[in-house]
């Protein structure tokens, strides 16, 4: 399949910070990915660079196989929804959708009437005048309406309501159903966005950690809970996600799932319980500095 | 989902259509501030005057100058506001930097032609008023041929246009480097300085001034004021390629 998104060694620095080091992937057509990350893990610097707000350092991103940065064709195809969208002053949320719905060929506009009804918006509030949640809720009204081949959400829930985000998630996954496009969305929910993803990205310090189907992420590491030997017997020398001890003799351990289906049970007969573990956490996991997590401040003390 | 082709012309209309949407404002803040002036011209721009014991009289001499003026300063503010806000609001849509500029150009001409016209009827409203105020017989000076005022409407949007670019350029740089807001105003009242402390007078200023004002033939006035923003345009063009959007 055509990739939408192509980054190749791709970096970017701000003065002696390096945002995003080195970066290759493909980002496959006509499905939803997560962007995953800590705070600071460059997700937002990589989302403006496919959006060519920002030029790279080195290397070099395509988006439908071209250049994004300056480039009005790629940003025909291509709209950045967050909560910083500077929509004009003078217009009330009526009259922006008008004017917006110009620039883009596939704009639907009786969605975007019917969203913003739905989401209690009233067409003549200004947007300066919503609060942070609603103006979440409009973006992100703009950002499905425009039907954009390449639609990029960088945080776009930022003060939405538990029912309000619920909602969003519904109507983006129904919109992308009728009209496929490439959706990448970042995001630090991912408990919340599971359900509406292909493929997540985890980005670490500006690498990518992992980038695979969400199916494959659940099956990607195991987490053993029992009594520290055996537990230390089964895991033998395989890395060690996340350790944590429970209690003075109990262990947990996350590792990859490198196991048969022999040795699991046998793990069991131990003992030992074996569980899944949640993608969430596994991407908290993999990201953190310490193995403890934060306990490990607490015990060195 | 198919991707859509367009190109940079199609795109700047677009946007150009968007601003004259967005900017409406601007113009109401026009037709204040000419207000303003008309008002402040009725006063009168100068006096002079003479007694003798049996004779009093005095002369009020009243321009259009002060619409004029405050309608070059709108201009000027008008060009650097849409340079500090253009990119931020144009890239959250389908824009490039090339686009971005030809629709700002195109709002500034726009907003030069109105400037340009309002400014001159403004002129002769003042005209009007100060006859009804004053009264008298002799209307001497009233009426104005019509080429003369097609000319004076001509030249009028030719300085709103340069006045509105040179505050396009100021914009873009500041926008370039926060140090241009301090820079420019400093390097041009510092060379002044050194210049009036040497020479003994601003002919820096005073030529440059001149270069367009001394100019009494119309067409080469439009081709100095043509060749100045064609040249203004072109430097923000090229210093804003590389130029990183909401960073």
């Amino acid at each position: 399949m055509r990739a939408a998104v192509e980054c190749s060694g791709l970096t970017k620095a701000f003065g002696s910070t390096v945002a995003i080091d080195n970066l290759s992937f493909k980002l496959p057509a006509n499905k939803i990915t997560g962007l995953i990350g800590r705070n600071g893990a460059g997700k937002t610097t990589l989302l403006k660079l496919i959006a060519g707000y920002l030029a790279p350092t080195g290397g070099s991103v395509k988006v439908f196989s071209e250049n994004p940065f300056n480039n009005v064709r790629v940003s025909a195809n291509l709209i950045f929804v967050d909560d910083k969208m500077t929509m004009p002053q003078s217009l009330n949320l009526g009259e922006i959708l008008e004017a917006v719905g110009g620039f883009y060929e596939n704009w639907d506009h009786r969605l975007a009437r019917g969203l913003l009804e739905y989401f209690n918006l009233n067409p003549r509030q200004h947007h300066y005048n919503l609060s942070k949640g609603m103006k979440s809720t409009f973006n992100m009204i703009v950002g499905i309406a425009a039907r954009c081949p390449l639609t990029i959400f960088d945080e776009p829930t930022v003060g939405m309501d538990a029912a309000v985000r619920k909602d969003f998630y519904r109507a983006l996954l129904k919109d992308f159903l009728q009209h496929p496009r490439t959706v990448f969305f970042s995001s630090h929910l991912l408990n919340e966005i599971s359900e509406i993803l292909d493929d997540i990205l985890l980005l670490d310090q500006g690498r990518c950690r992992l980038y695979m189907t969400k199916d494959a992420v659940k099956e990607f590491a195991v987490g053993l809970q029992g009594k520290e030997e055996a537990v230390a017997a089964i895991a033998g020398g395989s890395e060690i996600f996340y350790r944590k001890k429970l209690g003075p003799e109990n262990l947990y351990l996350v590792v990859p799932n490198r196991f048969s289906e022999e040795e699991l049970l046998a793990a069991r007969r131990k003992g030992v319980e074996v569980s899944a573990v949640p993608a969430e956490d596994l991407c908290v996991y993999l990201t953190a500095k310490h193995k403890g997590g934060i306990d490990d401040v607490f015990d060195r003390n | 989902m198919s991707l859509t082709e367009t190109s940079v012309p199609a795109v700047a209309w677009k946007q150009y259509r968007f601003k004259t949407k967005i900017y409406a404002a601007n113009l109401i803040t026009l037709l204040a501030a000419q207000l303003l002036g008309l008002l402040l011209s009725l006063r009168g721009v100068g006096f002079s005057g003479y007694s003798t014991e049996t004779v009093t009289y005095q002369i009020t001499y009243i321009s259009g100058d002060i619409i004029v003026v405050i309608t070059l300063i709108w201009a000027f503010v008008v060009g650097y506001n849409l340079a500090g806000n253009s990119f931020k609001q144009d890239f959250v849509f389908v824009s490039n930097r090339l686009s971005s500029h030809f629709s700002n150009i195109a709002y500034l001409l726009t907003s030069a032609v109105i400037a340009g016209v309002t400014a001159s009827l403004g002129g002769i409203l003042l005209r009007v008023l100060v006859l009804l105020a004053y009264g008298g017989q002799n209307h001497f000076g009233l009426f104005i041929p019509p080429l003369d005022l097609a000319g004076g409407i001509f030249a009028a949007i030719l300085y709103a246009l340069l006045v509105s670019a040179g505050g396009y350029l100021f914009g873009m740089l500041v926008q370039l480097s926060r140090a241009f807001i301090v820079l420019v105003p400093g390097l041009l009242i510092g060379a002044l300085y050194m210049e009036v402390k040497t020479t003994g007078q601003a002919r820096l200023l005073l030529d440059a001034i001149n270069f367009f004002v001394q100019e009494s033939s119309y067409f080469l006035f439009f081709v100095k004021v043509f060749l100045a923003v064609v040249l203004g345009f072109a430097l923000v063009i090229f210093f804003s390629q590389r130029m990183e959007v909401r960073k």
